[in-house]
């Protein structure tokens, strides 16, 4: 006898046994559940409604991990914002930072405003800055991540 | 030439849906005894999954899309038993080899005849709960010498053909001690889920 534990040599069986089940022809399968008094459209009928209900619960998880999701990045923008600077002058240097440090987004910002950046009044940098958060593009200006 | 092969394509969570309802009685029956002997071999060890749950983890997994259904390459039905299987397949190292034989010792001072019962450590409890297991089945076929003699084989994890070649049987022969012991266990539902 080998030194397989007895856990090996349960998990062996029970290993064989579901492969055959797996293997067995549908005969077999109908021979079985005759001689065991299993009743298959009953059998059946159960398991079915059992595996749709199985269905049903993975769907309502994938909609309570996708409402998760979305209030996460709600939440993350929420502290993104709310540490944008209050003063105007402030604000208005911040995009500046980011504009220098990223020329690449130069040109959204004046797409968002359709002027030139000079041109901007406080009301379009109050505009542009909470987009900018929400594209993590403040972070390393606000010392985030 | 490089060899032309079909691209594998993942189910649509529609398509798992419809190919839940579009399952035969038998096909069930199969999955449910499928399920019945992976979750009686975890629920043994004591591995935590629900046995009456495999089946239903084993959509939800794939709804999920932690498993993939390779609808082109793969029956539902047998995707489903190579899920279950995976799910079943681990045994985790501390209860291989050596280290159980030592962890059985501390709970039985009886050595491998006795059924320990409570104490020791989880996974003593864990190889007491699998020989206690062991030696329900036997008892249930303790008239029947030959089923023994097979069962002593599977649980060397040796193949069919490597059976009738050790015990001298011919393929029938062996077809026919698979049936009773099937049958048996079929016939002893204690331990079912």
């Amino acid at each position: 006898m080998s030194q397989r534990s007895d856990p090996e040599r349960l998990a062996a069986v029970m290993n064989a046994l579901a492969e055959r089940a797996a293997g067995a022809t549908d005969q077999e399968i109908r021979d079985d559940a005759e001689a065991a008094g299993v009743d298959l459209r009953a059998q059946g009928a159960r398991v079915r409604a059992a595996l749709a209900d199985a269905v049903l619960r993975a769907k309502k998880q994938r909609l309570l991990d996708a409402a998760e999701q979305h209030k996460r990045a709600v939440a993350a923008l929420g502290q993104r914002t709310a540490r944008l600077p209050v003063a105007p002058a402030t604000r208005r240097a911040l995009v500046a930072r980011v504009i220098a440090r990223r020329p690449e987004t130069r040109q959204q910002v004046l797409t968002l405003q359709h002027r030139e950046f000079e041109e901007f009044t406080d009301r379009d940098v109050d505009s542009v800055l909470p987009q900018l958060a929400a594209l993590g593009l403040l972070d390393d200006e606000l010392g985030e991540e | 030439m490089p060899k032309v092969t079909a691209a594998t394509v993942d189910a649509t969570p529609a398509e798992i849906e419809a190919a839940i309802a579009a399952l035969s009685d038998v096909d069930i029956a199969r999955l449910v005894k499928v399920r019945d002997f992976f979750a009686y071999k975890l629920r043994a060890l004591g591995l935590g999954v629900e046995g009456k749950d495999l089946l239903q983890e084993a959509i939800t997994r794939t709804y999920a899309g932690d498993r993939h259904w390779k609808k082109n390459k793969v029956s539902f039905v047998k995707h489903l038993e190579e899920t279950m299987r995976s799910i079943a397949s681990h045994v985790p190292d501390e209860l291989k080899g050596g280290i159980v034989v030592r962890a059985a010792e501390d709970v039985s001072p009886r050595g491998r005849e006795g059924v320990p019962v409570g104490g020791g450590t989880p996974d003593s409890r864990r190889v007491a709960s699998a020989r206690e297991q062991l030696a329900a089945i036997r008892k249930t076929f303790a008239d029947d010498v030959e089923v023994l003699m097979v069962l002593e084989q599977m649980e060397e994890e040796k193949s069919g053909p490597e059976i009738q070649r050790e015990l001298g049987i011919t393929e029938n022969d062996y077809e026919t001690i698979m049936l009773r012991l099937r049958r048996g266990i079929d016939r002893d539902k204690g331990w079912r889920v």
